[in-house]
């Protein structure tokens, strides 16, 4: 197996399965959620984003963000984006344990011990376009944040290097790095813009070369938002960063990537292609034409 | 520029798109032109388990899926753009022939029955040409040929000029009680195969059966001029 043949099997791996247990509950859970907005918060416009949105999502660690935001003219769930934060806590604290984060409320079970994997994040459209939106920021030197949920979503699903994204949040989780997932994907949209034509396995080694030797020059600006340099960020969590890719990269040198990434299941992919067709009913197969 | 189908439809994608968002999570939809595109990773499903995965886009045209055939194409760079792998020279997957789409959906599919029928169909045979140079379901023979493997057995005959008849009826806007039937029997159409032909009409989009038309056509006119 090739390298890159090899970090395809990864991502193969680590994809949610249509119809499988994950995303069932996932979507069993955010109907439930959507249906609580729809009857507590009826002008609430909550909508997919995050991971889900952006098509990076992985088995290992994977949420759904609900970015939540209200009309302009609307006030049912308050005036100030504070009071639209709480206002969607509270709407969901009889039926899930809600856990404040920063910007996004996470919930989980009534005794708060099972993960739903749903984030919602409050806040208000600009106007009426619906397009920039400011978001509320709990405990931060500035109480709100400016944001677009399409240009952050466009920005990462339209990048052409989205495999890439995805083994290097992998990466993030296994190596606990503790990057934030949004700055990491910008991080990697940046570096590889110029090599997008290059294998997988060149584009995660050259991000990880970066990190390695280059990680005080790393900077990322918020693409919704010019003023939100999220450069500091990384201050934290950069030493861990720089070392973490220096390990990596000497075990892909040593032994390739797969202690990095560790085993994947391996087929015969002829007796898998014949499983495949074989399990496909006969009002479901097709013919092909060519002119 | 017409209205894309989200935009002329929104009842429609808004019915659709939480249940495409639900099925298929790496699948995305964006605008293009006056195309609503679907565009992401198709997984391959088998014992619950995703066993392959080919990047796609499915361009859905204004008039929507349930009426009119999506052009799909495959973007990761993995199939190549030959007849022999069923993909056009402009990079279109090459589904079926639309005829026999029709023929078997007369009412067309929604975008999801769509994605889980003929695209997975066609890609799962993909694969399995991939490994054995074979096409689990059976392909149908390129250009006009493939055309008449599909219409032979609806008219009961695989001779070109008899088909070309039957399909200048299908497209004819009307027809008329004084025809003469196709199939050379000198009867008049309804005394013979009146109701093959009503039928074919009622199932057939006229649009996929002038494409039949014209592939026959051109490799007829093609013959004729070989043989001249």
């Amino acid at each position: 197996m090739t390298d890159n043949e090899y970090l395809d099997a990864v991502l193969r791996d680590q994809m949610l399965v249509p119809g499988g247990p994950e995303l069932t509950e996932l979507e069993r859970q955010r109907v439930n959620v959507v249906g609580i907005l729809a009857r507590k918060l009826p002008s609430a416009k909550p909508r997919k984003g995050g991971s889900w949105a952006k098509g990076t999502m992985n088995l290992e660690v994977y949420d759904l963000d609900l970015p939540t935001y209200f009309p302009r003219d609307e006030d049912d769930a308050g005036e100030t984006l504070e009071e639209i934060y709480d206002a969607v806590a509270d709407a969901m604290s009889e039926d899930y344990f809600v856990e404040r984060r920063r910007s996004a409320l996470r919930l989980r079970d009534k005794d708060g011990q099972a993960d739903t994997h749903i984030d919602l994040v409050p806040g208000r459209f600009f106007d009426a376009a619906e397009g920039d939106a400011w978001i509320y920021q709990n405990n931060a030197d500035k109480c709100r944040l400016k944001t677009n949920l399409d240009v952050h979503i466009a920005h990462i699903r339209d990048s052409g290097v989205r495999p890439a994204i995805r083994l290097m949040k992998l990466w993030n989780v296994r190596e606990s790095v503790g990057m934030k997932t949004f700055v990491l994907e910008l991080l990697v949209v940046d570096l590889l813009k110029q090599r997008k034509s290059s294998s997988l396995a060149n584009q995660l080694r050259y991000v990880l070369e970066q990190f390695r030797d280059d990680a005080d020059s790393l900077s990322v600006t918020d693409p919704a938002n010019g003023n939100n340099d999220l450069t500091p960020a990384l201050a934290h969590v950069k030493p861990r960063l720089m070392l973490a890719a220096k390990q990596t990269l000497a075990k892909v040198d040593k032994d390739g990537w797969q202690p990095v990434f560790g085993p994947v299941k391996v087929e015969d992919k002829r007796a898998t292609a014949v499983r495949v067709a074989a399990a496909v009913p006969a009002a479901a197969q097709y013919r092909p034409h060519a002119e | 520029m017409r209205t894309p189908w989200h935009v002329g439809n929104p009842l429609e994608f808004e019915r659709m798109l939480p249940l495409l968002e639900a099925e298929f999570p790496y699948l995305h939809v964006e605008v293009r032109d006056s195309y609503t595109v679907v565009s992401g990773d198709l997984p391959i499903v088998l014992d619950g388990r995703v066993v392959d995965s080919f990047a796609i886009e499915v361009m859905i045209p204004p008039d929507g899926t349930r009426h009119a055939v999506p052009i799909v194409r495959e973007v990761g760079g993995r199939i190549p753009w030959i007849a022999d792998r069923h993909v056009f020279s402009n990079g279109e997957a090459c589904l079926f022939i639309e005829a026999e789409y029709w023929y078997k959906h007369p009412d067309g599919m929604d975008l999801l029955e769509f994605l889980r029928g003929p695209i997975t169909s066609y890609f799962i045979g993909q694969m399995s040409y991939e490994q054995e140079k074979r096409w689990p379901f059976g392909e149908r023979s390129h250009g006009a040929l493939g055309v008449v493997e599909f219409w032979a057995p609806l008219v009961g005959s695989r001779d070109p000029q008899v088909i070309k008849k039957f399909l200048e009826m299908v497209v004819a806007k009307k027809l008329r009680s004084t025809w003469r039937c196709p199939c050379g029997s000198g009867h008049r159409l309804w005394g013979c195969h009146g109701e093959t032909v009503r039928k074919l009409r009622s199932r057939i989009k006229r649009s996929a059966a002038v494409t039949s038309l014209s592939h026959l056509d051109r490799a007829l006119r093609a013959r004729t001029r070989r043989a001249s």
